[in-house]
């Protein structure tokens, strides 16, 4: 058996590159938009624009983590993080729906929509599990 | 151009006035769901767009024999999403019965919300064992991607308005809305993929 550390690849030291910046503008932007809206602030154009910022930053994040899986040219290693994305990807669909209807129904606290992308990154976690008891 | 392509041709055209039908019908349920504010007419609301999703499952059957793509995993699953669909609305409208004649205090109320939760993690679980089951390369490894597309889609939906709604400035999203909204970004994607050219 080979062991390989993913830095020695390309693709990954690529997907940091774009990562870590895209986590830095989400870490400015909230603090900016915390800063800047006020608490009983009406929804125009500026509030909007600010508040959208982190979001953005978060969508920067996914797009690195697609095009790490486009840039991967290690079949095995694409293998291992595609079953980890869509294993997460189930773990976050799950847990939306069962706390969205618990909402619906009972008087659970709301659960806060930007909490789905933390929600996937812990579906990772789940998927790694999955890819060591399949022996991969 | 000769009888086997006019067929295919309107084939796919039949399947995609159905399947367009379909997705307008639930995005029209999603907004009059949101516009009505009444939780519990979903059931009822959900009932149409779901109607139309068993002429469309047909269709879709078809239009795959016609253009040699007979995938029994497919159709497998298209079938228990289909009954998973309406497993959920009759859950749902059960739910709602229930929870109105066991009244708002009940510890019941709780097991009550989780039953509509089943159909949709049949949902789920039907995705998880196509991918299992599918043994044709070409068609898993396209409905890996376009999952995998619309996971991306729902994440970027639910950050940006997520954050949005941090700041109050927009009302607040229900949980539930993700699978359907997966659902749609899912084909959109299966659509983009299947594109000429790509």
């Amino acid at each position: 058996m080979t062991t390989c550390s993913p830095l020695s690849n390309a693709a990954y030291r690529r997907y940091l590159r774009r990562f870590w910046p895209a986590t830095g503008l989400y870490v400015v932007a909230i603090g900016l938009a915390t800063w800047l809206i006020p608490d009983d602030a009406q929804a125009n154009a500026l509030t909007v624009g600010i508040a959208l910022l982190p979001g953005l930053g978060i969508v920067a994040m996914i797009w690195a983590m697609g095009r790490l899986l486009i840039e991967l040219d290690d079949e095995y290693l694409k293998m291992l993080e595609i079953r980890k994305a869509l294993a997460a990807t189930g773990v976050a669909l799950t847990v939306a729906s069962v706390w969205g209807l618990l909402e619906l129904f009972t008087d659970v606290p709301v659960l806060p929509v930007f909490l789905v992308f933390p929600i996937w990154c812990g579906g990772l976690v789940v998927g790694q599990i999955w890819n060591w008891i399949a022996g991969l | 151009m000769s009888d086997t392509t006019a067929r295919n041709s309107a084939n796919r055209s039949r399947h995609w006035r159905w399947r367009f039908t379909f997705v307008t019908a639930m995005l029209g349920t999603a907004a009059t769901v949101a516009w009505v504010d009444t939780p519990k007419l979903v059931p009822l609301l959900l009932l149409l767009p779901a109607l139309f999703a068993i002429p469309m499952w047909r269709e879709a059957q078809i239009g795959r024999m016609a253009e040699g793509e007979p995938s029994p995993a497919l159709a497998e699953h298209d079938l228990r999403t289909l009954m998973a669909v309406f497993a959920y609305i009759a859950c749902m409208g059960g739910a709602v019965t229930a929870g109105n004649a066991i009244g708002p205090d009940s510890p019941w109320l709780w097991a009550v919300a989780l039953v509509p939760t089943l159909p949709i993690l049949v949902i789920i679980w039907a995705m998880v064992r196509y991918l299992a089951e599918e043994t044709d390369e070409f068609l898993r490894h396209r409905a890996v991607n376009s999952a995998l597309i619309g996971g991306a889609a729902v994440l970027s939906l639910a950050s940006v308005w997520g954050t949005l709604e941090l700041f109050k400035l927009v009302p607040h999203a229900a949980g539930w809305l993700a699978v359907p909204t997966f659902a749609v970004a899912r084909d959109i994607a299966k659509v983009w993929l299947k594109a000429p050219g790509r």
